[in-house]
């Protein structure tokens, strides 16, 4: 304690001795006094001329917030099960058990399969709905049909009502279907799998298989979550449409997916694909990907958001973003964020021609947007077609409703 | 035939894909203009579908032998040899034209069906069939004036 | 090593499910690596061919031999793209080269057949799809052109023979349709045709061509189309001019002239009204479009 003392001292006398502060945060650590070695030792990376000494400085600093990290979530996790032994009441859900899911991480251990590093990637949490710009009617939906069930599993119960079969989340590209799955995930307090063709495919024989396989297993064993398959028509590759033999990988997912039941399992199968009409029959039957939501190019209001979000933190006017979103009917999240980045491009070369340094503004972003295509519309257009042939069973009510309202500008 | 299989069979001239017209429509020219208009497109529809060349020989003997047989009796109508009224001239004329369709629409009958078959169109017969029927009854008109 | 096999396994995979835009930029991002990869060349040609650009296809399956592929595998493609492209001696040259290198190639046994047939040689043609008949009764690529070319134009028994074994081959639910289309429209069943285009078009809604034939249906189908499926109905235009002229010819000779006229001057007008019918019907689409 004597030589915290001693350095404080140091310090105060003469606050430029950034040896001294290095010191200080370091003799603050090792006592346990964490936040007080942090502050001493940012303010001395902050000051300090010296690199070497900063680099290890910051070293230095690196070390104590890992360690204050780890501390703080040994104790809440032991706090978190002494309340779940003393406060949490048996039944629905209540407001505190929803507090605590948010405030727990949970601990459990990644159990690895024979596939090595493929399928590493999990998430818990990260995005909810309240990070998803405008959709409102696509939240609902969700909510009705995906989340509701999820959490009501006595009810369903109680009409004897298999929560099982999967969602299948399709419209044009870039119009962020993952990231409404992963959202989706947040609102169920569920870990996120998300999975490609290249998690599964392997040259060996069978291999594939069983890498999907292991998948389904592993989400399983860490309930709650949800599985989430990426461009779902590249696994599920319609048998229709090819002579060739992709038959194993389709009929393990099958029967993996018949097998999911939500209410015991506790895992949501979720896919999304631009192709919907690629995707094999078998794969869209009930207890399968049974419930098809559409996810449309974003709104106006979405669209103004998307704006906003692609302006923040570049060198701007005040952009007239409702103008721009009004402006930019069926233009998918990718492509506002082309329209931004081609108007910053052609703003750089302006400047590097001229020399005259200023801020983007509505006219850059305008000019910008004469030169781009909402590029959902070659979907919307094939969509169209295809909902005008098919008059089967309502599967792709949604998407006609879409079009119907829109029609006249596809 | 078998060593023929093996052989190239494209490699003396510049081939091209089989062409077509609708086969029906050449009824038209054959009511309208007669036989010369039939034979003429009829001929080059032939070659179009690479008919052998004894059957397009065949063809061109069968419109002059219907062509003779035809100004025989438009002949002997009007020197009175068939006792048949002059004003049933054209019909008789039409009867030649259709008759002379006939034999060209069972001979290119299969070879048409052929070319659709490998993903064949048809070529548009308005400007050529008018040109042709056109043509044919200026040549009947002249050769009916110079019998009467 | 193991990173490479997965990358060219998910090429592979693509590749075979018919992604060929997601092909070639895979393709592409590992050719910075395997430039001198063969197969990869073969698989970025087959991908360019499969989405008509032939210029580029035919200058990468060239380069793919140079590499090392398999000849055997990339004449057949060649014939086909020259066949596409209309270079019908260059396709003959390709097809007769495959079957140098492998004379039991019954597929291009049957492709050769199709140019043959093409360019009007309907001898050979008929002769080398036998051929291949002989060597693999079953093959659904054979059977497809068999159908093609003999069931279609083919009466009765043969015809249904034809189409038997085709529909029990292992060809794809896609391409099988799209042949019953071919074959209920060659016989004029236009109702049963679209049917089959539409449901082909439903399992391949990207497919232009496809659509193309749909619209051109709806066209025919069109109630002031009626006219012209009337006269489908009588057995064809050929047919009906009979009928029509028939009937004025009989009317003559029994001594009504003027209902003959007036017979004579509907029916023309009838007739005249079917050819300018689907121009009309085209219009007002493109109006209401």
């Amino acid at each position: 304690m004597d030589k915290i003392n001693w350095l404080q001292q140091m310090v105060e006398k003469d606050p430029n001795d950034h040896q001294a502060r290095y010191w200080l945060g370091k003799e603050l650590a090792d006592n346990g006094r964490y936040m007080e070695a942090i502050q001493s030792l940012s303010t001395a990376i902050a000051t300090c001329p010296d690199d070497d000494l900063k680099m290890d400085m910051i070293k230095e600093l690196t070390k104590v917030s890992v360690q204050v990290q780890q501390e703080k979530s040994v104790e809440t996790a032991e706090a978190a099960k002494d309340d779940a032994e003393v406060n949490i009441p048996k039944g629905p859900t209540t407001p505190l058990v929803n507090e605590l899911q948010t405030k727990i991480k949970p601990m459990l251990k990644v159990i690895r399969g024979n596939g090595g590093n493929k399928f590493e990637q999990e998430e818990i949490r990260e995005v909810t709905f309240s990070d998803v710009a405008g959709l409102d009617d696509l939240k609902k939906t969700i909510h009705l049909r995906i989340i509701s069930p999820f959490f009501n599993k006595g009810l369903f119960a109680k009409f004897r009502k298999k929560v099982g079969g999967g969602v299948l989340l399709y419209g044009p590209p870039g119009c962020g279907k993952t990231f409404i799955a992963r959202a989706t995930a947040g609102e169920c307090n569920a870990r996120f799998y998300p999975v490609r063709i290249t998690d599964i495919l392997d040259p060996y024989i069978g291999v594939s298989e069983r890498n999907l396989k292991e998948i389904f297993d592993k989400a399983r064993f860490q309930k709650p979550s949800i599985l989430f398959f990426d461009e779902v028509d590249t696994i599920g590759f319609s048998r229709s449409k090819s002579s060739s033999n992709t038959r194993g990988v389709i009929d393990t997912f099958l029967s993996e997916m018949e097998g999911i039941d939500t209410s015991t399992d506790e895992v949501l199968v979720m896919a999304a694909t631009n192709t919907p009409w690629d995707v094999d029959h078998a794969l869209k039957r009930p207890g399968r990907f049974d419930r098809l939501i559409f996810v449309a190019p974003p709104d106006e209001n979405a669209r103004e958001e998307i704006f906003k979000l692609k302006l923040h933190g570049r060198f701007a006017e005040e952009i007239n973003t409702a103008t721009l979103a009004a402006q930019t009917e069926f233009f998918s999240g990718a492509d506002i964020e082309n329209v931004v980045e081609l108007a910053s491009e052609n703003l750089i070369e302006e400047i590097l021609s001229t020399g005259v340094e200023r801020p983007l503004n509505n006219e850059d972003l305008l000019l910008a947007l004469q030169s781009q295509q909402p590029s959902t519309l070659e979907w919307l257009r094939t969509a169209k077609n295809y909902v005008k042939y098919a008059n089967q069973g309502g599967l792709y009510n949604d998407v006609e409703k879409y079009l119907r309202k829109h029609s006249r500008r596809i | 035939m078998q060593g023929d299989l093996y052989s190239p069979s494209l490699q003396d001239h510049a081939v091209t894909k089989t062409k077509s017209y609708n086969i029906s429509g050449l009824f038209l020219v054959a009511f309208f203009g007669g036989i010369i208009g039939v034979t003429v497109l009829g001929i080059r529809n032939a070659q179009w579908l690479r008919l052998e060349k004894k059957l397009i020989q065949l063809l061109v003997a069968i419109s002059v032998i219907l062509f003779i047989c035809k100004t025989f009796v438009v002949y002997a109508i009007s020197t009175g040899m068939l006792n048949i009224a002059d004003s049933n001239v054209d019909n008789i004329v039409k009867a030649f034209g259709v008759l002379c369709f006939i034999f060209y629409y069972f001979m290119l009958k299969k070879p048409f069906k052929e070319h659709l078959a490998v993903g064949g169109n048809t070529e548009v017969l308005y400007k050529q069939g008018l040109l042709w029927v056109l043509i044919s009854v200026v040549i009947e008109v002249i050769l009916i004036q110079m019998m009467a | 090593m193991e990173e490479k096999s997965l990358s060219m396994e998910t090429i592979e995979y693509y590749f075979q499910i018919q992604r060929y835009e997601h092909t070639i930029k895979l393709i592409k991002e590992a050719m910075n690596e395997q430039i001198e990869n063969g197969r990869l060349w073969y698989m970025l040609g087959f991908s360019h061919y499969q989405l008509n650009d032939y210029d580029v296809a035919e200058e990468q399956l060239i380069e793919s031999m140079r590499l090392g592929m398999n000849r055997a595998v990339v004449f057949p493609i060649l014939g086909h793209l020259y066949l596409e492209t209309e270079r019908f001696q260059k396709a003959e040259e390709a097809f007769l080269e495959t079957l140098r290198l492998n004379p039991t190639d019954v597929r291009t046994h049957a492709s050769y057949a199709f140019l043959m047939a093409k360019a009007g040689q309907r001898k050979k043609a008929k002769a080398l799809i036998y051929k291949a008949l002989e060597l693999d009764p079953e093959d659904a690529h054979v059977l497809r052109y068999y159908l093609r070319l003999e069931g279609l134009t083919s009466k009765g028994k043969q015809q249904m023979t034809a189409l038997e074994q085709y529909m029990n081959s292992s060809d794809s639910e896609l391409a099988k349709l799209i042949q019953l289309g071919v074959l209920a429209s060659l016989q004029d069943r236009v109702a049963e045709a679209k049917e089959h285009f539409r449901q082909a078009f439903l399992l391949n809604p990207e497919d232009k061509k496809l659509l193309a034939i749909l619209e051109e249906m709806d066209i025919q189908n069109h109630p002031l189309s009626a006219p012209n499926r009337l006269i489908m109905k009588f057995g064809g235009p050929l047919v009906f001019w009979v009928i029509g002229l028939g009937v004025m010819f009989l009317l003559q000779a029994v001594g009504f002239p003027t209902l003959a006229a007036i017979w004579l001057l509907v029916y023309m007008l009838f007739v005249i009204y079917t050819w300018i019918s689907l121009p009309i019907v085209r219009l007002i689409r493109k109006i209401r479009r």
